[in-house]
């Protein structure tokens, strides 16, 4: 087990006050919510907290970032942002508890594996502690020693774990970015009128006992008065960053009766079924649970979850997040998509687009350069809207992307979010084998350069109708060769384009573009493109200048050598 | 990963005696098929007879593999193996004492060495439970490598039967069979682990899928191939062209070698070039050189077209069992209880056919071409598969392992 010592804070910039301290009212759960947060004398603070309130819920996050990890503050930033986000769009067919883990389990390797990616260690390291109310009942987990406790007739019980070594305090067992993975502890307990949650980081717990807190909290302190109360009695070497989040429920909410409607997953599906007033009409030829179906004279496209999902859990979850990744990104490189409210079965609704998908497009005619650029710029663009949500498609391929004919030119449109997954969040091989960068058989984890691997593969599928390395299978180790160079196969494209798309499909990770954003000038800029040469290239063709330098340099010296060897003779 | 691993890890006494018990194991389940000259000759039995006589056993211990590997789940896989054992000495015994007088009492001989058969499904299990997930591949592979038990067997069990009498192999075969119980009892152990129960419905929920019914009948097709003709060389090289029941036993101990040894490589190969692709290759292989044997009247040509069929068919094994697990994660256990009984089923079909084919055409060429029409349709099967598979949601099998 690594340990992490969290003690220390290094975080020489400037001091941070108190973030908020204004009361909330919520309409369904009457709650107050106050939090504060003090820095140690001089420095940031590491900690992040955040609280918000919506309907019957409320959702409280507090995040502890650890001095010895360089990057504490910006993990304990992401991992509050992340996990309210998360919460407020999370699928409805998830728990609370259920949404929490998953939440959490993502950020947690999406900050593993990026600072592995980026630090060569992990150095994004944070404690996390989260209460959710949902109407009478309190939520949560945490991870690490930051604290979530619940005071009720002036008594208080501790609801989290402290993740910490037995002999060191400060040193701590588990942590959202140390590992791979991470198991956070979950509780869960009902609420009544005039209980009182509160969440606290170690600088706190560290210097108030417990029945202190009890009594503040049944006198209904408000954080800052918490806050100020632990620092002045803190003494020098105790002071640390201080940060707490008190949640008053002043009267708990009914849950709403939430439609426990086993949802069905249909057996068969067969032409003229109806579903929730979507008349089916025909299958999709790829598979038969995507259906065009009409309702009030419109035409959709409905999927269903695979029949798998029914006894396998894996299998469900990926389908409910797939719909919740469809239903909420719209932008327009998307199709729209939602889930109706009542639906009796388990199926997402997508508006119908009547255009054929690049792949049936390729078997009849390769697209032409100007085309092909405005695909790598569609492709480059959605990515680029994707990764500022901190996500990637991760399945760009032909089947993927819809090809619409307007008059003159072409629009394209992005589909199956299936696999859209937090940057750097999975190690394994999901996509599709033959659009997969090298590295990735080898468990290097997605990122924007995987993607742009992928996007170049596309281009040069588009414009070749051959994939840079062959068809690769599911379940293949391939070994990457030098990819046939895509003008031989279309003596149509430009010497910038072919770079272009080379240096997106390059084997070796660190040769391959980096950004989205290099990729999408130098197609803007086909002038500035510099030309692209594979390992195998030889010299003379890769620099024809070096190679006639070089060869002077060694006649020359050859030269020399005989002109000495002839004087020294004579 | 190093050898050595395997004795600070596990149980290694479990792993030696699993692998002794398999290989024994599966010597004497292929025993008939060495025998089936020599027996046929002295029971005066018809092409057809000797054909089912040799097959009948890879049919039943397929289907007690299903049995068993239930039964392992219930009483312990050391239980079973010791009562598959003691069923197998018993049948060994009353071969010995009383021979196989008629056609019938070689057929319940049959049956009665589909127990040794199915040890596939105890010993591996018994000896992969030790071991942790990276050194299953390692486990298996040694557990498995018991297929050499069929080499033996052609190459002693004429030797024997021309010296001293074929039912005194039967004898001969009881002190390996005793022995290798006693070290069984006394050194294999149990490992304490959890195991989920194994239910005829599951084996039915996992037939629903497709893709399922796919790698049972690619199996049939390889393994139903290699263990066929392994079953069949001896008969066949005795048939043909005359050779004494010795003879005939080397040649076949030597392709069915071949294709012993090269399942792991088939394995590798796969793993390397796409396993679709590498089975497209060996099944492609397989089917011509079946096609070609029937022409082939020289012995040398003849042996190299066995050659060649045996081998890629092992390898065809070793591609089958590098997709499996990937595709199908935590059911691979069910699974290969499953795929392994389809391959028992194609064992049976093949070495009972080719016989069928010599009794009623007066030669074994239609069953030899009707088996390569099969290795035709796996790879039909293959581009089935292999659009689906392209089709289907990348992420969701990747959930599943």
């Amino acid at each position: 087990m690594r340990r992490i010592a969290c003690a220390h804070r290094l975080a020489p910039l400037a001091p941070r006050t108190a973030r908020s301290a204004v009361p909330t009212r919520v309409t369904f759960v009457k709650v107050s919510l106050t939090s504060f947060g003090l820095p140690r004398d001089g420095v940031e603070s590491e900690d992040s907290f955040a609280v918000k309130a919506w309907d019957e819920t409320v959702i409280a996050v507090l995040a502890d970032g650890t001095g010895g990890a360089r990057r504490g503050k910006e993990a304990s930033a992401r991992i509050v942002e992340s996990l309210i986000s998360n919460y407020a769009a999370r699928p409805v067919a998830w728990s609370p508890e259920k949404a929490l883990t998953e939440f959490t389990r993502l950020i947690n390797r999406t900050l593993h594996h990026e600072s592995l990616a980026q630090d060569r260690s992990p150095e994004m390291i944070s404690t996390l502690s989260v209460a959710v109310i949902e109407g009478n009942r309190l939520y949560g987990l945490n991870v690490g020693d930051s604290r979530v406790y619940l005071a009720r007739d002036g008594g208080i019980s501790r609801l989290s774990e402290d993740h910490v070594d037995g002999d060191m305090k400060h040193v701590l067992q588990r942590a959202i970015g140390l590992e791979p993975e991470v198991a956070p502890h979950c509780f869960e307990r009902e609420l009544s009128d005039g209980d009182v949650a509160f969440l606290c980081s170690d600088g706190i717990s560290n210097v108030l006992t417990d029945d202190d807190l009890g009594a503040r909290l049944a006198k209904h302190s408000a954080a800052r008065a918490i806050v100020q109360h632990a620092r002045s009695v803190a003494t020098d070497e105790m002071l640390d960053d201080m940060s707490a989040i008190v949640i008053d429920i002043a009267e708990t909410g009914k849950l709403r009766a939430v439609s426990q409607l086993p949802l069905l997953i249909p057996d068969t599906l067969r032409k003229g079924d109806v579903i929730d007033g979507y008349e089916l009409v025909r299958p999709f030829q790829h598979s038969d649970r995507v259906w065009l179906a009409t309702k009030d004279g419109q035409r959709w496209t409905m999927k269903f979850a695979p029949l798998e999902a029914r006894g396998n859990e894996a299998v469900l979850n990926q389908f409910v997040k797939e719909t919740w990744n469809a239903t909420r990104l719209r932008a327009e490189f998307f199709v729209e998509s939602f889930a109706p409210e009542r639906a009796t079965a388990r199926y997402y609704v997508m508006e119908f687009v009547e255009a054929p998908s690049l792949k049936m497009l390729l078997a009849s005619r390769r697209l032409a350069v100007d085309e092909a650029v405005e695909l790598g710029r569609f492709l480059l663009a959605a990515s680029a809207h994707l990764l500022r949500l901190d996500l990637v498609h991760g399945d760009i391929k032909p089947e993927n992307i819809l090809v619409i004919s307007d008059y003159d030119r072409l629009r394209f449109k992005l589909i199956d979010l299936g696999s859209a997954t937090e940057i750097f969040s999975i190690t394994t091989r999901a996509g599709t084998a033959s659009y997969l960068a090298p590295e990735r058989f080898h468990n290097a984890p997605i990122s924007e350069r995987t993607e742009i691997f992928a996007i170049g593969a596309t281009l040069y599928q588009a414009l070749t109708g051959a994939f840079p390395y062959g068809e690769i299978e599911r379940f293949q180790t391939p070994v990457f060769h030098a990819a046939k160079a895509p003008a031989r196969l279309n003596p149509n494209l430009p010497p910038w384009l072919e770079s272009l798309i080379l240096r997106a499909v390059a084997v070796d990770p660190e040769r391959r573009y980096c950004h989205y954003s290099e990729v999408a000038f130098d197609l803007a800029n086909p002038a500035k493109v510099e030309p692209f040469f594979q390992t195998e290239t030889a010299l003379y063709e890769r620099d024809p200048l070096l190679f006639y330098k070089t060869g002077f340099f060694i006649l020359l010296a050859i030269t020399l050598y005989l002109l000495v060897k002839l004087l020294s003779h004579t | 990963m190093k050898l050595s691993d395997l004795k600070s890890s596990g149980h290694w006494p479990t792993l030696l005696t699993a692998f002794l018990y398999f290989d024994f194991s599966f010597m004497v389940w292929t025993v008939l098929g060495p025998l089936g000259a020599q027996i046929g000759e002295s029971l005066h039995l018809s092409p057809e007879q000797k054909g089912l006589m040799v097959a009948l056993p890879i049919l039943s211990g397929a289907i007690l593999r299903i049995a068993l590997g239930m039964l392992v789940d219930r009483i312990g896989a050391k239980n079973t193996g010791v009562l598959a054992q003691l069923v197998v000495i018993a049948g060994l015994a009353l071969g010995w004492v009383f021979g196989l007088p008629t056609y019938q009492a070689t057929l319940l001989m049959g049956l009665v060495l589909g127990f040794a058969g199915a040890s596939f499904a105890v010993a591996l299990p018994q000896a992969g439970r030790w071991y942790p997930p990276n050194m299953q591949g390692v486990v298996m592979g040694l557990a498995g490598a018991g297929n050499v038990g069929v080499v033996i067997d052609s190459l002693l069990a004429p030797r024997i039967a021309a010296a001293y009498g074929w039912k005194s192999v039967f004898g001969f075969a009881l002190f390996p069979a005793v022995l290798v119980l006693i070290i069984y009892v006394l050194f294999s152990r149990e490992a304490q682990v959890e195991v989920k129960k194994k239910r005829l419905a599951d084996y039915i929920t996992l037939l629903r899928d497709k893709d399922a019914h796919w790698f049972c009948f690619y199996y049939t097709v390889s393994f139903g191939g290699f263990v066929g003709l392994a079953s069949s060389y001896v008969l066949y090289f005795k048939g043909e062209y005359g050779l004494t029941a010795v003879q005939a036993g080397d040649f076949a101990a030597l392709c069915t070698f071949v294709g012993a040894v090269l399942r792991p490589v088939g394995g590798a190969v796969a793993d390397r070039i796409g396993g679709i692709r590498s089975l497209y290759t060996f099944y492609a292989v397989a089917g011509l050189a079946l096609i070609a044997s029937p022409f082939a009247h020289h012995l040398g040509f003849n042996v190299a077209t066995f050659l060649l069929a045996s081998g890629a068919l092992g390898m065809a094994n070793g591609a089958v069992f590098q997709l499996l697990p990937q595709r199908f994660g935590k059911d691979i256990g069910v699974m290969t209880g499953l795929v392994g009984c389809g391959g028992g089923v194609g064992g049976f079909y093949l070495a009972s056919s080719l016989g069928l084919a010599k009794g009623l055409t007066g030669s074994y060429a239609s069953g030899f071409f009707v088996f390569a029409a099969l290795c035709g349709l796996a790879i039909c099967g293959l581009t089935l598969v292999k659009t689906r598979w392209r089709t289907t949601w990348g992420a969701l099998a990747n959930a599943r392992i």
